[in-house]
């Protein structure tokens, strides 16, 4: 179970992102919504306690089990980040290191978090299977492969250590329109299987009404609204979401 | 990433053939720099008077003019200047590899550090590579020569410390931009420690510009090197070196213009082939700085 608490993000005195209160179950995927600078992905570094990077300073809670990861240092965090909460990025190709090869990364990844070598080999070939690669592809560069490739190498990676939450930060915006529906299905499936408990942040609408079972909605750095998603989205409260139901192009619903 | 792409496929013969069909003065460079390096390698089977590349003398043979025995001629002690010259390649391209290698020693760990961290320590050491900077590179190597007393090692410590900023400045700013990068981003959500971050992410990937400088100072670093043997406090009298024979034959110029012109040549078509050969491989590994350059 993970629960966020009144988790501020500051840079400077400006708070960039606020959520009073946030809980993820196993095996649930939530949604969080908004338009871009509206705090989703800034919210999803803190929860890692990754802001500090950006130059940010948080403060609230981020209980995982019985610690609050925001009190945790640096080094007990390196232990818990992949292993227990792993993320996905927006761009499966900027996130991947140009000068190594996927395999080369994936067993240093497993290697890093004390998986023994010929186990980590084993796993590798067995992770890019569960998300339908060719494990050929280990042996490529990342410039090599497509977009919808490395994003399922990404989850493929991110999944690799069993974490129990993912944080998937637009991980399909940045792919076109029938390798979204791929990876949303693969997704599903995966953190299905495993238990996983899933942040899903989009400012696309269909593909979270079709993923999530609850949403928060948010903008300019605050929660505008939460529930469950049918409610939500049939039945908004604030008038920015009904701004953002009203821009969804209705085609066709992902199915999967 | 299309850069570290090009940098992977140029597998040294297409590096040579590449070369061969769109710089033809690279090419060419590249021949000299690969026979000086021959020829320093061989120098004591080739050299006709291998001892007079040390401290052998031969007073009565003193400023003999070219012949067929002493094809570059004689100097003051009699000495064998091919000989000397032959041996003075070894000095020369010897300093060139240490300074190079103490500079990037020193340079990049210390830029990428700036880089990766930024903030207080980036500042830090910023002002310390600008402090190095202002003074002229090469009377700060005489300065500091004159304090370790003049010697070859020496010449090459104090040439280091005026070299290694600019490395340390230019892999910072690639150091800084690919700590903002996604992948960075992702290994640090993985767990992955900043000592791994830094040697598997960031360095590999900001390393390229390093090395095509590095490649294009070794004329830079003989040219230094050989200024501060003439000026008489790199390599002393016996050790042959291009800079020092030149310093020794110039009051001889009129007379006897041969002590003076092998050496000379020597640094000129050195320095020369280095620079021309470093400038196509910036060609090749760095193709958007050299747009850049010729554009500006």
């Amino acid at each position: 179970m993970l629960a966020v608490r009144d988790l501020r993000v500051r840079f400077g005195p400006r708070v960039v992102s606020h959520i009073p209160e946030l809980d993820l179950a196993a095996g649930e995927i939530v949604g969080l919504a908004g338009e871009s600078g509206s705090g989703k992905s800034v919210a999803a570094l803190a929860v890692c306690g990754l802001t500090q990077y950006l130059g940010a300073r948080t403060d609230g809670r981020v209980q995982l089990g019985d610690v609050d990861l925001l009190q945790l240092r640096e080094s007990e965090l390196r232990r818990i980040r992949g292993r227990r909460i792993a993320m996905v990025m927006q761009n499966p190709r900027a996130s991947l290191n140009p000068a190594l090869r996927l395999g080369k990364l994936f067993h240093r990844t497993l290697r890093l978090h004390g998986i023994g070598n010929a186990e980590a080999r084993r796993r590798a070939v067995t992770s890019m299977e569960e998300v339908l690669l060719d494990p050929d592809l280990l042996h490529r560069y990342p410039h090599q492969v497509s977009g919808g490739q490395a994003q399922r190498f990404s989850i493929a990676l991110a999944l690799a250590l069993n974490a129990e939450f993912l944080l998937a930060d637009e991980p399909t915006s940045a792919l076109d329109a029938t390798v979204q529906a791929e990876v949303v299905t693969l997704l599903r499936k995966v953190t299905a299987d495993r238990g996983t408990g899933v942040l899903f942040i989009s400012h696309d609408l269909a593909v979270i009404g079709e993923l999530c079972s609850r949403l928060l909605v948010m903008r300019a750095g605050e929660v505008v609204e939460g529930g469950e998603t049918a409610r939500v989205l049939a039945h908004p409260s604030s008038s920015y979401t009904r701004e953002l139901v009203a821009a969804v192009p209705r085609i066709g619903a992902y199915d999967g | 990433m299309a850069e570290a792409a090009a940098a992977r496929s140029a597998r040294p013969w297409r590096l040579v053939t590449t070369l061969a069909r769109r710089d033809r003065p690279a090419l060419a460079g590249a021949v000299v720099v690969v026979v000086i390096v021959l020829l320093a390698l061989l120098a004591p089977l080739l050299a006709p008077h291998p001892a007079d590349a040390g401290s052998a003398t031969h007073p009565t043979e003193g400023l003999l003019a070219p012949s067929s025995q002493h094809l570059f001629g004689t100097d003051q002690v009699g000495r064998d200047i091919l000989s000397r010259v032959l041996f003075g390649a070894r000095t020369s391209l010897r300093i060139a590899v240490e300074v190079i290698l103490l500079a990037a020693l020193v340079g990049v760990p210390l830029g990428v550090l700036a880089g990766y961290a930024g903030g207080i320590i980036d500042d830090v050491a910023m002002r310390i590579t600008d402090m190095f900077l202002a003074f002229p590179a090469l009377l700060l190597a005489l300065a500091l020569v004159s304090v370790l007393t003049p010697s070859v090692g020496n010449a090459a410590i104090a040439i280091s410390v005026t070299w290694w900023p600019w490395y340390t400045r230019l892999i910072r700013a690639r150091a800084a931009a690919v700590t903002s990068t996604d992948y960075v981003a992702a290994a640090r959500a993985l767990g992955v420690s900043h000592l791994r971050i830094v040697f598997r992410h960031v360095l590999p990937n900001s390393v390229a510009p390093v090395v095509v400088q590095m490649s294009l100072d070794f004329g830079g670093v003989i040219l230094t090197a050989a200024s501060l043997s003439y000026l008489g406090l790199g390599a002393q009298d016996p050790t042959s070196e291009w800079g020092l024979m030149v310093s020794q034959g110039q009051s001889l110029f009129l007379t006897d213009w041969w002590v003076v012109t092998f050496p000379g040549m020597a640094i000129l078509i050195t320095a020369l082939a280095f620079n021309l050969l470093g400038d196509g491989l910036r060609t090749i590994l760095d193709p958007r700085q050299v747009t850049r350059a010729r554009r500006a």
